[in-house]
């Protein structure tokens, strides 16, 4: 443990002690600094682009080139690679050709394609994927060569169509080495992308504009700059190739560390991420998912997406592990206060099935918690102190809201917190965050989402009428007694509807949000089930269902309100 | 030794579940010279029949498997398979080798059968999970259906193996040598699985079922169908008049056992000299 724990901090420490050096030796006047300006003045300059925008840009446009001529060059390769694997005669006749073209540097034939295409956007992912083509085809072919025979006698034993095959064998069969060919691909993608930006500087960003420029002008800072960001992109992509591999090859992935040997679960505080994963209750995250995306999208467009991109994955992972945070407190405390038994069927259960301890659920959510204040000093930093009045609320009512000793949520108020927490609020956040200013449009359009999640709570306390009587807690469902909370609930999801035409007739939004009214068939079955039945068990499939009505509105109603921003 | 105490099973009155007639398949060695791996096959198998080829390796006992299932053409003669009953498929074999799919838990592997072709009414997927469920609780794989193939053993993996031909309910199960890398202990533990299965299935299973061992062939079969090495013919059928349920062990003690298993040898080795012998004379000047 200790000599793990050493290699850690010697793997850390050496290159912080290189930096160091170098830092020392330039201020000395040991290195030239000229060629090799001091560290300290290489993050002055990087904090100046990045107030400039200029990093936010590059890194966009750079990314946008790479995944786009990634894109391009991969999934027709893959198509055309599935062909020629499973059909001799193509392979005979295409396969040579390939090899040839595939020995070719690609950015050899850039001249080439900026005489037929110009200088522009075209011609550089034209190029990228070019040159991801060849490499992925090649791998494809390979890969499906390589599954035995055998495999496809079964399917076709088993009847399976031409297509079927393709799909259920050859795909799979030859997965590993596509993938490893996409993560050779990706790196070829990025030296593609960056030497065209060099030399067809058409462009008006990108990394490798950035290094280029700077050195035509001798800003050998700003240079260095551009050189982090590149490798930074690099290893964020290598990164993301090395995590979907995982996604992608579970059969492989516990293969990795030899014949036989099962690869050890990646653990977090001793238990597996899988069971901290379980228990933060992900599927009731659409709630938190729906209202972010929301604002970020009502938010006036800018160009720089990649700083607003950042922006929004920022402040959904913060709200995210807020909202987990929230459920494993409140695991915690009904675990405690012995609110968690057989009848209640929502918990994660990740305590009473004895994978957690409680403490670690505490702590699991205090860490969460903890997470989330993170990202929203980060968010502070960023974008203003309204952030930190937003989260000075929110972090204390996520606790409260089940946590000792005001248990919000049993007396009364899950509803209404929820409507209020996971509607407006979380919007007009999210929007905040883009657009540094509160506004009345997202407030207003935020209504019908906080009916649905304020739907999805009421089920749940519809379901739990009785148990809760039972154990003194009280929601709004026990109060009104069986008959008058089906009405709530028929008045919370029907009036998202009503709220829905009601924006659109007083011009408030766009019409194509009435694309959120396709989801009406679903809502009109679920308010006949309310009507029809008081069993637990069904009454389980409402809140269910309800769920998943909240996240399809909400989805149709962010599609509604991007598509006038297509045009 | 007499057929007809399987009457019952064998069934001449009715119309044969499968019927070969003058069978022959041919390869081409490299060289473009023809192979005959099987010729003159004639075979009838009565619907519910139990089948065992046995023969020396190489006689072309998986090419008629492989016949059977339409993988492959015959160069003459025909395979008719009489199968009206379009909730059900035909036939689903059971292969040689690892043929798992190593990218499918035993769940999915099971569950593809259901998942592909189009001769069953499309089913949900829970519904198949719920099916291929059933299925590896009755080769005793429960515990490990969310396994990959490559964290069993290999009799887990021909469980499993079995289990996916079981799982679409097939009017006919052909097994290629199934428990061939299977341990003597494992070895017999399924056969009587097998046995059970077959008994216990509402419907009428006709299997075929191909081994080159002996014992095998006298535990499981009702008729046993011996060849003789390339080109594969039938040399022998041989009844195996043995009361069923039958107890693999016990069944060593039978004297009918013992005069089976020396007829069964006798076939053999007869093919096998006369083969060895027509290969000296070949290789002679």
């Amino acid at each position: 443990m200790r000599s793990r724990l050493a290699e850690r901090l010697l793997s850390l420490l050496s290159p912080l002690l290189l930096l160091a050096l170098w830092e020392i030796a330039a201020r000395i006047g040991w290195l030239n600094r000229q060629f090799f300006p001091a560290p300290s003045s290489i993050v002055g300059t990087f904090g100046i682009l990045w107030d400039r925008g200029t990093i936010g840009e590059a890194l966009g446009a750079t990314t946008q080139r790479v995944l786009l001529g990634f894109v391009w060059g991969t999934v027709p390769a893959i198509l055309l690679g599935l062909v020629l694997g499973l059909s001799r005669p193509l392979r005979v006749a295409l396969l040579p050709i390939a090899n040839i073209l595939y020995s070719l540097p690609k950015i050899a034939i850039l001249p080439l394609v900026l005489l037929v295409l110009g200088i522009g956007e075209t011609s550089k992912i034209v190029v990228t994927a070019i040159s991801v083509f060849f490499l992925i085809l090649l791998n494809t072919v390979a890969g499906v060569q390589g599954i035995d025979r055998l495999l496809f006698d079964v399917a076709r034993d088993f009847g399976a169509s031409r297509w079927q095959a393709y799909r259920t064998v050859a795909l799979p069969g030859a997965l590993p080495l596509i993938l490893a060919g996409c993560k050779l691909g990706l790196g070829f993608a990025l030296i593609v992308v960056v030497g065209t930006e060099f030399v067809a500087s058409g462009a008006h960003s990108g990394v490798g504009v950035l290094i280029w420029e700077s050195w035509q002008v001798l800003n050998i800072e700003a240079m260095y700059v551009g050189l982090i960001l590149t490798a930074a992109l690099g290893w964020a992509l290598n990164l993301a190739m090395d995590e979907s591999e995982v996604a992608l090859l579970p059969w492989r992935a516990e293969r990795a560390g030899g014949v036989g040997r099962v690869r050890p679960e990646r653990r977090l505080a001793g238990v597996p991420v899988r069971v901290w994963w379980r228990a933060t209750r992900p599927f009731s995250f659409t709630a938190t998912i729906i209202p972010v995306t929301l604002g970020a999208v009502l938010a006036p467009t800018t160009t720089n997406w990649f700083a607003r991109l950042a922006l929004f994955a920022i402040t959904l992972v913060g709200s995210l592990a807020v909202h987990a945070g929230a459920n494993m407190i409140n695991d915690y405390y009904d675990h405690r206060n012995g609110l968690d038994d057989e009848a209640s069927l929502g918990p994660s259960k990740a305590i009473q099935q004895g994978l957690l301890s409680a403490r670690q659920v505490l702590f699991g959510g205090l860490a969460a918690f903890a997470l989330g204040a993170t990202l929203g000093l980060i968010l502070v930093a960023l974008r203003g102190p309204a952030i930190l009045v937003l989260g000075l609320i929110c972090l204390p009512l996520a606790f409260f809201y089940t946590g000792w000793p005001f248990k919000l949520a049993y007396h009364g108020l899950g509803e209404i917190l929820v409507a209020i927490f996971m509607g407006p609020v979380m919007i007009l956040g999210s929007y905040y965050v883009q657009a540094r200013e509160f506004a009345l449009t997202p407030a207003l359009i935020s209504l019908p989402v906080a009916f649905l999640v304020a739907a999805i709570m009421h089920a749940n306390n519809l379901r739990d009428i009785e148990p809760d009587r039972a154990r003194g807690k009280v929601t709004v469902a026990n109060i009104l007694g069986p008959a008058l909370a089906a009405w709530e609930y028929y008045l919370l999801v029907l009036g998202a509807y009503a709220l829905v035409v009601a924006l659109t007739l007083t011009r408030i939004a766009s019409p194509t949000i009435l694309l959120s009214i396709l989801t009406l068939p679903l809502a009109l079955s679920l308010v006949r089930r309310v009507a029809a039945t008081r069993e637990p068990l069904a009454l389980n499939g409402v809140l269910r269902q309800t769920s998943a009505l909240h996240l399809r509105f909400g989805a149709l109603l962010i599609v509604g309100l991007l598509i006038p921003l297509l045009g | 030794m007499d057929a007809s105490t399987n009457a019952t099973r064998q069934g001449p009155h009715t119309r044969p579940k499968i019927a070969i007639s003058g069978l022959r398949r041919e390869y081409r060695d490299p060289a473009g010279r023809p192979i005959v791996a099987l010729d003159g096959v004639d075979l009838d198998i009565g619907e519910g029949e139990f089948i065992c080829l046995l023969g020396p390796s190489g006689c072309g006992k998986s090419t008629l498997l492989r016949l059977l299932a339409a993988l492959e053409r015959p160069t003459a003669g025909a395979v008719a398979i009489d199968h009206h009953d379009p909730a059900r498929p035909a036939q689903a074999m059971v292969f040689q080798g690892p043929s798992l799919f190593p990218w499918r838990t035993v769940l999915d592997n099971v569950a593809y059968g259901l998942e592909v072709g189009t001769g069953r009414a499309a089913l949900s997927r829970p519904e198949r999970e719920g099916i291929a469920r059933q299925r590896i609780a009755q080769v005793g794989l429960a515990r490990f259906a969310d396994a990959y193939p490559h964290q069993l053993s290999e009799g887990m993996r021909q469980r499993a193996n079995l289990a996916r031909a079981l799982a679409v309910d097939p009017a006919i199960i052909l097994m290629d040598e199934p428990f061939g890398n299977l341990d003597e202990q494992n070895r017999l533990l399924m056969q009587g699985e097998l046995l059970q299965i077959w008994h216990g299935s509402g419907r009428p299973v006709t299997i075929v079922f191909v081994t080159h061992s002996i014992d095998e062939a006298i535990v499981l079969a009702d008729r046993i169908v011996i060849f003789t090495p390339r080109p594969g013919r039938i040399d022998t059928i041989l009844p195996v008049p043995l009361p069923r349920p039958r107890d693999a062990v016990a069944l060593r003690g039978d004297s009918t056992y013992a005069d089976l298993y020396a007829a069964c040898w006798d076939r053999l080795r007869d093919g096998v000299l006369s083969a060895r012998g027509a290969e000296l004379a070949a290789t002679r000047p």
